[in-house]
């Protein structure tokens, strides 16, 4: 390998001196003369027909420029898992047929001003026939229950995970346990609320929107406006967070075009707080029903099951989420006897979708306590039980997940080592706990789509400096930082040489979107591959200059040198200048293109191979509980995980902590909830998110274990640190007092009640 | 979430704002405005006439006087915990309040509308209480436990809050946020020596009861002898009258016993 | 409706502005002077992403009156450095510990850092914990926030 003076670096952010001066321009900042205020009638009902919509009165407000309803859309159905899944489009931008939870978009208002707006939409009359609502997925599967869609007892889509013989294992089981969870829905609470920005010109739509997928909010507006994709620019400003919450098409989305395109004005709509809490997505509800087996000699003999979920009244990305629930425990743990369902249910709550950890957060904390349980049924340390059951490199899973790199076990055992796990598990004190839980995660997934692919291009302009277009979108992870270093370190270049445009559907190149940890790995590679193609055709041309051959050149930082003739040196500035000379004049651009190599997921079976590698980790969490008042003080967390090679430290632990502490904040407090699907704490006083006093101490212990597949060999990391954060405290808990808590959020009544029994 | 449009009077002197008080149809008063506007926000109902006060310099001082320190109305939290007078003589008052909320609502919310309020989780009014403090009205002084019983009347205005100057010679706090830390109070215990009186005041948990009217003046002799178990069961006998749930029931009055053992330990 | 006149010194700018009753200090600084770094994510004084600093108090622009402003000194984020050449101390301490990703909190964190170190030139851990409560950040869990601030009280006493 040639100098690494790019690749592995502490960089801060390339726009973060924006950010610190305010200068930073999110679709939330955005005026454009003439732009008129969108705003949402939304369902009061659960679920009803809708016989009329009467917008008669409001229109002849004044300030009131358009009002959109069903009437106007072309009824056409979208979601977000269509490729495998294309029953789940079930969701129309306007309600259209009925409103099947409450707060669904039936109108959108486009006026001068908010309070107009909101003036017009108590005008909207709406005749509605109500129909009989279900909230409990687990009576909505019942039969006889409303249908809320068309598909049998409100199932949306069963996944299956099954290998082996379960009743054989569970005979050559010497300890098996029974137990239920039950995990509460979450809000993401990205500080930036949903913002999108439309304007229509010169049979042209540009949205600006707060999203994380560009291309898939670009993908459904041409499907639901029907438009060619050529016709519509969807631009990603900077975001403001977005951990999963922004990865659709939202009805703001769709009626900000839709009301630009019938107004010729500009049309932005603002989600309120309170909006942003309720209907955007949330978290799945989940129910897991677990039964598990070990041998004495703790090998895990059988993990038979049911997860329910609690999907809302429409799919979003729920059919993947439930299949990632259930299929990650594969790439954890070698086993043998599998048999779950993962159901996912229709509901008339609010719509539930991605949210960081995509499933496996409420599957980690199940599939974690439940591991703790086996071990301590056999009497063996849980860091010793998990390290004998442990998946190893090169291992198949049973459902078909393909591990190559893996470094789980170095995980879990320098975890042990610096948490002096041993001597805390024995000279125990009072009230005081340590717990583990392991996790492992993909980065990417094929179910969305044929392919997944992310492009990159390169320009270096005349005078030296590069232009970087990916369709990456940054959302605040770091991810046009991370880029920069990729391209900087492989063309033998400064960092500080490099602008990225990126996100921008019209002007960038492909990208399915920040979800599933995937950018550093997939765009990453897209993006080194841009790299070294521009590096390519410099090379050439000094090699030709040099009159030496091709192979002979390489590079330093600002660089270029013939490894065989100390002589023949040049910078990259005089090298550019070689490129765009007369005699030259070779313009360059370099492009990347990268499609993980990957197997499809039989649905049948739930058998193939998402990701073309995996991450992995493992948590140690150290917890003090008050049984006077319940209250659980966690002193420490240790996260030792596999994240192949770190491009950017610094950036790599700021996801480790972002998530983990976010991981506390729904281990301990954050509960989003719903009561006839009506959420009672829709703001930041009642539904609380960690804050500074919250935080604990973190150490953070990178392992690289440089995949072959990843650029650099670095691995996707951004989830991974809140799915074992759960079981990890709870296991702690355990611990420290005895007491094994089975749903969350762990709140001091649960504490206190529990030590009651 | 937007605030709809009102008639905002903004007096120079208290004088003047009283006659506003008197003269308006419901007037309300807007003191920090950290509750106030937030609830303005959410309501489709509120007072078209507000008062603002932030312009009325009387309410912002904090005197030394012979027996008495006296607080404006309109002295913010953190200013209070700032003043030099507080920071001698009422150390303890500065540590418990750089406990409750957050920097912004500290340096915005006054210790008069935290009292007037009539919020449940008000940390200012269980602290005067134990402090025995006295308010003083534009036409009347009441002492905070009175005012607290009184049913929440709003035509006149607080002019300032009197904290005799009996020294503090022992005192014992705890507290317990509602869901993480800086959230709401929703339970907490404040013991104060004074002088020759012991106070002891509670947030009894999302109710506006504070107990401990009476000084427990005994409440050393009954330590010394061990009697915290009385102590504990006159607690529980106060805090059941007025508090329903059992949990929180249980968490004050783990709270209560935490202040004893630190106030016995000093 | 009634209108109200007030004059306010804005990053060392005077301003005579005209406001209505129900107008908020964070709407003049946005929408009247556009300074858009200053930000408001929940509008009801929970997030803290509006901080500004008024009359040296770092305060909540969602829960202030602009007609109680008149005669008033704020800072906001723009009034600390504009050049990204030329940064304060505070903002670099920000950019080079990596507390900043998505950086909507940015703007409000920093001004409630710059009230804290400019009230305790020196706190320990736990004050900064304290002081930097009122502001939400769901990107960092705050270790790197924290981190700064140290970082930046290190640099302003040098």
């Amino acid at each position: 390998m040639e100098e690494i003076f790019s690749v592995g670096k502490r960089v801060p952010q390339i726009d973060a001196k924006e950010k610190a001066t305010g200068q930073a321009v999110y679709t939330f900042d955005m005026k454009l003369p003439g732009m008129l205020v969108g705003k949402f009638l939304r369902s009061t009902l659960a679920h009803a027909i809708i016989k009329k919509i009467d917008t008669t009165q409001a229109l002849k407000l004044k300030g009131v420029h358009a009002i959109i309803t069903r009437d106007d859309t072309y009824k056409i159905r979208y979601g977000s898992n269509s490729y495998f899944f294309p029953f789940t489009d079930d969701q129309y931008p306007l309600a259209t047929d009925k409103v099947r939870y409450i707060g669904e978009e039936v109108a959108a208002v486009a006026a001068d001003s908010e309070e107009i707006a909101s003036e017009a939409i108590k005008l909207i009359k709406v005749e509605y026939e109500e129909l009989p609502a279900v909230f409990d997925p687990i009576e909505a599967m019942k039969p006889g229950a409303s249908q809320i869609q068309s598909s049998r007892n409100n199932v949306a889509v069963m996944i299956p995970a099954l290998a082996g013989d379960i009743e054989k294992g569970f005979k050559e089981s010497d300890f098996i346990t029974e137990v239920e969870f039950r995990l509460q829905s979450a809000a993401h609470v990205a500080l930036e609320p949903h913002v999108a920005l439309a304007k229509y010109e010169e049979g042209k739509i540009t949205l600006w929107t707060s999203t994380q997928a560009p291309f898939r909010v670009r993908e459904n507006l041409a499907k639901t406006l029907k438009m060619e994709q050529k016709d519509i620019r969807v631009i990603k400003p900077q975001v403001g967070g977005g951990f999963g919450g922004k990865l659709e098409m939202l009805p703001l989305d769709f009626c900000a075009c839709l009301l630009a395109k019938k107004t010729n004005r500009p049309v932005k709509f603002c989600l309120t707080r309170e909006e942003e809490f309720i209907y955007t997505r949330r978290k799945h509800p989940m129910i897991f029903k677990l039964k598990a087996g070990t041998s004495r000699d703790g090998k895990i003999k059988a993990l038979a099951g049911e997860v329910i979920a609690d999907g809302g009244a429409y799919c979003s990305y729920g059919p993947t989420v439930v299949a990632a629930a259930i299929m990650r425990i594969g790439i954890v743990y070698k086993l043998e006897n599998v048999k779950i369902f993962g159901y996912r249910v229709y509901t008339n709550n609010p719509i539930s979708g991605a949210i960081r950890g995509f499933g496996g957060v409420q599957s980690g904390f199940a599939y974690e306590s439940l591991i703790d349980m086996l071990a301590s049924g056999i009497g063996m340390d849980p860091a010793e039980f998990r390290l004998k059951n442990a998946t190893d490199p090169n291992f198949t899973a049973f459902n078909g997940m393909e591990i190559t790199s893996n470094g789980l076990k170095d995980c879990i055992r320098l975890a042990c080592e610096k948490s002096d796990w041993g001597n805390l598990k024995q000279n125990k004190k009072t009230n005081l706990g340590i717990g583990i839980a392991i996790a492992a995660d993909v980065m990417g997934s094929k179910m969305y789509k044929s392919h997944e692919s992310a492009g990159t291009v390169i320009r270096v302009e005349e005078d030296g400096s590069v232009i970087l277009f990916t369709g990456a979108a940054d959302t605040g992870q770091g991810a046009n930082t991370t880029m920069a270093q990729i391209a900087a370190q492989e063309m033998g270049i400064d960092i500080s040489r490099i602008r990225v445009i990126a996100a921008d559907t019209e002007n960038t190149p492909f990208d399915t979107g920040s979800f599933a940890s995937r950018v550093t790995f997939i765009s990453g590679n897209a993006t080194k591959r841009a790299a070294q193609d521009v590096r390519k055709q410099i090379d050439e041309i000094v090699a030709k200059h040099w009159n030496i051959l091709q192979e002979r050149i390489a590079h330093k930082k600002e660089l270029i040198y013939d490894l065989e003739n100390q002589f023949n040196q040049m910078s990259f500035q005089e090298a550019v200048k070689l490129c765009y000379s007369f005699e030259v004049g070779k313009m360059l651009i370099g492009k990347g293109v990268y499609n993980p190599p990957t197997k499809p997921v039989d649905l049948r079976t739930g058998k193939g191979n998402v990701s073309a590698s995996y991450s992995f980790e493992a948590q140690i969490a150290i917890v003090e509980v008050d049984k006077e008042t319940g209250k659980v003080k966690i002193l420490k967390i240790i996260d030792a995980h596999d994240v192949g090679r770190a491009i950017n430290p610094m950036a790599v632990e700021g996801q480790i902590e972002g998530s983990l502490i976010m991981g506390i904040g729904y281990s301990l407090f954050e509960d989003l909830k719903f009561k006839n699907g009506i959420c009672p704490n829709p703001n930041l006083f009642n539904y609380r998110i960690p804050r500074s006093t919250d935080t604990v101490e973190i150490e953070t212990i990178l392992i690289e274990t440089n995949d072959k597949e990843g650029p650099f060999g670095a691995k996707g990391m951004g989830e991974s640190s809140l799915l074992p954060t759960a079981a990890a405290i709870a296991n702690a808990i355990y611990d420290a007092i005895g007491v094994r808590i089975t749903d969350l959020p762990i709140l001091p009544q649960k504490i206190l009640s529990a030590l009651k029994k | 979430m937007i605030l709809k449009n009102f008639n905002y009077y903004r007096p120079q002197t208290i004088k003047e704002a009283q006659e506003l008080m008197n003269s308006l149809e419901s007037p309300l008063i807007l003191a920090g405005g950290t509750f106030v506007l937030t609830f303005f926000k959410k309501s489709n109902d509120f007072s078209k006439n507000i008062i603002g006060l932030k312009n009325i310099k009387e309410l912002t001082a904090i005197k030394k006087e012979k027996e008495y320190i006296s607080i404006g109305s309109m002295v913010t939290l953190d200013n209070l915990c700032r003043n030099d007078f507080i920071k001698k003589d009422f150390s303890f008052l500065m540590q418990v309040i750089s406990e409750v909320a957050t920097p912004q609502i500290r340096n915005m919310a006054s210790i008069g509308g935290n009292i007037c309020s009539g919020l449940p989780w008000a940390d200012l009014a269980y602290l005067m209480l134990a402090l025995d403090a006295e308010l003083v009205f534009v036409d009347k002084k009441i002492k905070i436990n009175e005012f607290l019983d009184l049913p929440k009347e709003k035509k006149v205005i607080l002019k300032e809050i009197k904290i005799s100057l009996n020294k503090i010679t022992r005192y014992a706090f705890t507290r317990i946020p509602r869901l993480n830390n800086t959230d709401i109070t929703q339970g907490a215990v404040c013991i104060i020596e004074a002088g020759d009186k012991v106070r002891i005041s509670a947030n009894l948990g999302n109710n506006f009861a504070r107990i401990f009217k009476e000084t427990q003046s005994n409440l050393n002799q009954m330590l010394k002898k061990d009697q915290e178990k009385d102590l504990i069961n006159i607690f529980s006998k106060e805090l059941n009258l007025v508090q329903k749930d059992e949990y929180l029931r249980e968490i004050i009055v783990n709270c209560f016993k935490k202040s004893l053992r630190i106030y016995a330990k000093i | 409706m009634q209108k109200y006149n007030i004059e306010i010194k804005v990053n060392g700018k005077n301003y005579e502005l005209e406001v209505n009753s129900n107008t908020l200090l964070v709407e003049v600084i946005r929408d009247q002077l556009l300074l858009n770094g200053t930000k408001n994510a929940c509008n009801n004084g929970e997030c803290g992403s509006c901080t500004v600093i008024m009359n040296a108090k770092s305060v909540l622009s969602c829960l202030i009156l602009a007609a109680d402003c008149n005669g008033a000194e704020i800072t906001t984020i723009e009034g600390l450095s504009n050049d990204l050449n030329k940064l304060h101390p505070i903002q670099e301490a920000f950019v080079e510990k990596g507390a900043i990703q998505c950086g909507f909190c940015t703007p409000g964190m920093i001004l409630s850092a710059k009230y804290l170190l400019d009230t305790n030139p020196d706190p320990s851990e736990e004050e900064i914990k304290i002081g930097m409560s009122g502001n939400l950040c769901r990107c960092t869990g705050y270790v790197k926030i924290i981190e700064a601030v140290k970082e930046a009280s290190r640099k302003i006493k040098k």
